[in-house]
């Protein structure tokens, strides 16, 4: 077991077209044991942080440790990671019981003990019945679990996972992403995880790296990143369906945000913080599931507006009103009934309101 | 005339002018190997179809103009040709497959140069040099000029035979303990056997029916079956029935491969332009 | 470190021969000069060449054989490689029996044809002259000699054009034709509207390709005609190759050599460049 340190980490690459800078000065620390998620849109740099991670890339500048140990130099197989790739890739020529036997083969483990552990790994798994097969004679879900059993076999330091869930259909894919996560509590393996999806990853980290544009943006647990996201990229990024991100202008004399089409009456805290970080141009954020809506009228309303849309998903129903330009997305218990075209009042309860600089982007109140 | 009729007329026409082509294009071959068999007596008259047939040209090409030694020649220099052309191409495929580095779409054209150009232009230098290190005629200096022949093909081919295997499968072998040498060596080089077979006999005959390199390097130490076979009909005169049973001989490993090779051979000679599979 | 091997291999006997050429074609030597020096010439070979009308006519007659050649073996090639893409019983067989040609020695292919074509000797004067009284000569003529020799190369070498059209035709998407059929297209307008569009392609590569394997054409000249009557089945190659060993002018024969070479990269690249992008996108 071990922790995984990353200081100051660039990689730029070389392209036709000019260098492109895929990971920009990333600083991070895996803790011992500690299941990281590294979720970012595609092109966001996660994949290159973890290659590099595993040694497939080199870093242009910075340091990356495992355990006490700077591995900048060290060759893939010598920094005792494991990692599962987004397509299994399993060696299409050996039989599963060799795949998973592979890593404990090179490095000369005794035939007995060999066996031990794929017998061992191969119960763990239940694929017991698959090890004579061949990859082309798996399906996608048994490949996945083929691909586990070659990173479990050998006990790493850290499990390197890019996308390995992706491959899957929806079904399996929640199946697999409660048995990953048990396992992974029982091996207590450090394990870094790339996705783009926010559901796995909330669902399956102890904490969350969000990376946009080869920076982290934001790192700490699922709940912190819901209810205290930083900046508008986290936002949007978590949460479904996406935080409503409204433009909106600071009315100075009145402590009232002017978003067009409504209007957001600010308590009068918010209203000092803002002003004295001179902010005057803001993003009111508020997520769909914090969005009242009411029938009768209400001195607190935002607005008045007609339901533009209404998308029934089954427990819940998400409604949508179009305030001039603006789009703003409700969700309500599926036992409301509502319809196009009706006039609701929507309401901003303030302590689920945040807001952030137009800006930077940042969270200011 | 009913449209059907007409239909049925005109697909009847197109397939016996595919089937009189097909005859036309078997012919010559058929017509050789069968005067191969004619008694001299009848070899040089066209109109005699029937007759007893012999091995008397298959006995005046064992013994009297023997064609053993350059038989046993063509198969030593194209087998060491497939194997060397294997053994050099196939890494630097793999460098220009998974490297990244300045320059290599640019090197990879480059090396396609030599494919474009006529054999005629390295066959003067090469002439020359292998004269002044005093190589000419022997196997050395044919292997080789016939090895950086078939060199550009093999190396575009092997790439793209490389470029098919997922790099993934390469990166967790890296990950699960093998060096870069022990990944090219047991894990890529079996996931290519079909493609290095498929090259290797592609080299393998484009040695074996090169001629150009074989008349200019080689005399009397080194024989190959090529210019044995050219050496039938000269102005001095042509050795008929013989000939042909030597043309016969030299077109043995065609009649074998073109059966394995069918697919493959697509992607030899457009060097990957046009997928075979 | 991979390349490393064959790098050497290619600059060892590759690039060196291409830089002796060069120095070479700026010299006086000749082959059987055994004790005498080069001797620095400057462009003087150059210019020969360009003013020797002989090297003209043999590049004309190699665009000509050339032409000829990939038209002719691309129609032949074209027609089965369409009859050869549809499903029936012993295809497998008939497309490896039509490669075979392209797997035999050229020189045992022009010694075969010169056969199979000689006046007295030959199958194919015998049949026409019995099937339609008519006498046939096939190498008296400078042009029936060059028609003879495009034949010849034409047999050996449609089964290439065969295979990359086949295979371009089987990588063909399957929807086109179901629309057009639907649509009720016939089969000609299938093969005008869908087929012929689809493969631009692929049949501006296998023409380009053929057309460059034709240009460095040797071995059936050699064989079949050599060079004649006269001169006019000469192609560059073959005069290249008897200035140099016949005649011993290497230093003329390095000339021409590398203006032939350049001309042909030249038109490679052109044709890469400009024709194939531009049948990609049509």
């Amino acid at each position: 077991m071990a922790s995984v340190r990353l200081v100051k980490v660039r990689k730029i690459f070389h392209t036709p077209r000019g260098e492109v800078t895929a990971v920009d000065d990333v600083n991070l620390e895996v803790r011992d044991g500690e299941f990281l998620v590294l979720l970012g849109p595609s092109g966001c740099g996660k994949t290159t942080t973890l290659r590099m991670i595993a040694g497939l890339e080199t870093p242009t500048s910075g340091e990356i440790y495992i355990g006490d140990r700077l591995v900048n130099d060290l060759h893939p197989k010598d920094r005792d990671v494991a990692m599962v790739f987004q397509n299994y890739a399993l060696y299409p020529h050996m039989r599963v019981r060799d795949i998973i036997a592979f890593p404990l083969k090179i490095r000369k483990y005794p035939q007995e003990e060999i066996e031990r552990r794929v017998r061992e790994v191969a119960e763990m798994l239940k694929i017991e019945h698959l090890l004579d097969r061949r990859p082309r004679e798996l399906s996608g879900g048994e490949q996945q679990r083929v691909a586990l059993g070659r990173a479990i076999v050998r006990r790493p330091k850290v499990f390197l996972m890019d996308e390995p869930l992706s491959n899957l259909d929806a079904k399996l894919r929640v199946v697999m992403r409660a048995e990953l996560k048990k396992l992974q509590k029982n091996l207590g393996v450090t394990t870094i995880y790339v996705t783009h999806d926010q559901v796995e990853a909330m669902t399956m980290a102890d904490r969350i790296a969000v990376m946009n544009k080869g920076r982290i943006v934001q790192l700490g647990t699922p709940k912190e990143l819901f209810t205290r996201p930083a900046n508008t990229f986290v936002a949007g990024f978590i949460g479904s369906p996406p935080m409503n991100m409204i433009e909106c202008s600071l009315d100075e004399g009145k402590n009232l945000l002017d978003c067009g089409a409504l209007k957001y009456r600010l308590d009068p805290d918010a209203g000092l913080t803002l002003r004295s970080k001179g902010v005057t141009e803001v993003i009111l954020g508020i997520r769909p599931q914090h969005v009242l809506i009411e029938r009768g009228k209400r001195p607190d309303a935002v607005a008045q507006a007609p339901i533009y849309v209404v998308e029934p998903m089954g427990t819940e129903t998400i409604v949508n009103f179009k305030l001039g330009e603006t789009m703003i997305r409700a969700v309500i218990p599926a036992d409301i009934d509502v319809e196009a075209g009706e006039v609701w009042n929507i309401v901003f309860p303030r302590d689920r309101v945040y807001l952030f600089d137009k800006k930077s982007g940042e969270l200011v109140a | 005339m009913s449209i059907d009729a007409k239909r049925v007329l005109i697909s009847s026409l197109v397939y016996l002018v595919i089937a009189l082509l097909l005859i036309a294009i078997m012919l010559p071959i058929v017509w050789i190997v069968v005067t191969s068999f004619k008694p001299e007596s009848v070899a040089k008259i066209p109109s005699v179809w029937v007759f007893e047939p012999t091995l008397d040209n298959y006995r005046y090409i064992a013994s009297i103009k023997p064609i053993w030694k350059p038989l046993a020649d063509t198969l030593i220099v194209a087998s060491s040709v497939a194997v060397l052309s294997l053994a050099f191409g196939t890494p630097a495929a793999y460098a220009l497959a998974r490297y990244e580095f300045r320059g290599r779409d640019d090197l990879a054209f480059w090396i396609l140069t030599f494919w474009m150009s006529p054999p005629v232009v390295f066959v003067i230098p090469l002439f020359l040099m292998f004269d002044r290190m005093g190589l000419l005629d022997t196997y050395v200096a044919i292997v080789l000029a016939h090895t950086l022949g078939n060199l550009p093909f093999v190396i575009w081919l092997m790439r793209e035979y490389i470029r098919d295997v997922p790099r993934e499968v390469e990166e967790a072998a890296l990950i699960d303990g093998y060096s870069d040498a022990q990944v090219f060596a047991r894990i890529t080089l079996p996931l290519i056997k079909p493609g290095l077979v498929a090259v290797g006999i592609l080299a393998f005959i484009f040695s074996w029916i090169e001629f150009l390199f074989a008349l200019v390097l080689t005399t009397f130490n080194v024989r190959l079956l090529t210019v044995e076979v050219s050496s039938y009909w000269t102005i001095a005169g042509v050795i008929l029935g013989p000939m042909t049973a030597a043309i016969t001989i030299s077109i043995i490993p065609a009649t074998i491969f073109a059966f394995i090779l069918q697919k493959h051979i697509v992607r030899g000679l457009t060097l990957g332009a046009v997928k075979g599979e | 470190m991979f390349l490393l091997p064959s790098l050497a291999l290619l600059v060892g006997i590759g690039l060196a021969p291409f830089f002796y050429v060069l120095l070479l074609s700026f010299h006086r030597y000749r082959l059987t000069w055994t004790d005498r020096p080069w001797e620095f010439v400057g462009l003087d070979n150059y210019r020969y060449v360009m003013n020797w009308e002989r090297f003209w006519d043999a590049a004309w007659n190699t665009i000509v054989f050339a032409v000829g050649t990939t038209l002719l073996s691309f129609a032949v090639g074209f027609a089965l490689a369409l009859f050869l893409s549809q499903r029936f019983k012993g295809r497998g067989i008939l497309r490896a029996l039509v490669i075979i040609p392209l797997l035999i020695p050229p020189v045992s292919v022009g010694l075969m044809w010169r056969f199979i074509l000689h006046p007295l000797l030959g199958l194919v004067p015998w049949i026409i002259k019995n099937v339609t009284g008519a006498t046939v000569s096939f190498f008296e003529t400078p042009a029936m000699a060059m028609f003879s020799l495009i034949l010849i190369d034409a047999w050996e070498w449609f089964p290439f054009m065969f295979l990359v059209l086949l295979a371009g035709l089987e990588s063909l998407p399957r929807e086109p034709y179901e629309a057009a059929y639907v649509d009720g297209a016939s089969r000609y307008q299938i093969f005008r509207h869908i087929t012929l569009p689809l493969m631009r392609p692929v049949i501006a590569v296998a023409i380009l390709l053929k057309f460059l394997i034709s240009l460095k054409v040797y071995d059936i000249i050699y064989t079949v005609t050599t060079g004649g009557p006269g001169t006019a089945t000469e192609t560059l190659s073959y005069l290249i190759y008897r200035q140099t060993f016949a005649y011993f002018w290497v230093d003329r024969g390095s000339a021409m050599a590398l203006v032939y070479e350049y001309l042909i990269i030249l038109f490679a690249v052109l044709f890469v460049k400009y024709a194939l992008v531009k049948a990609r996108m049509g």
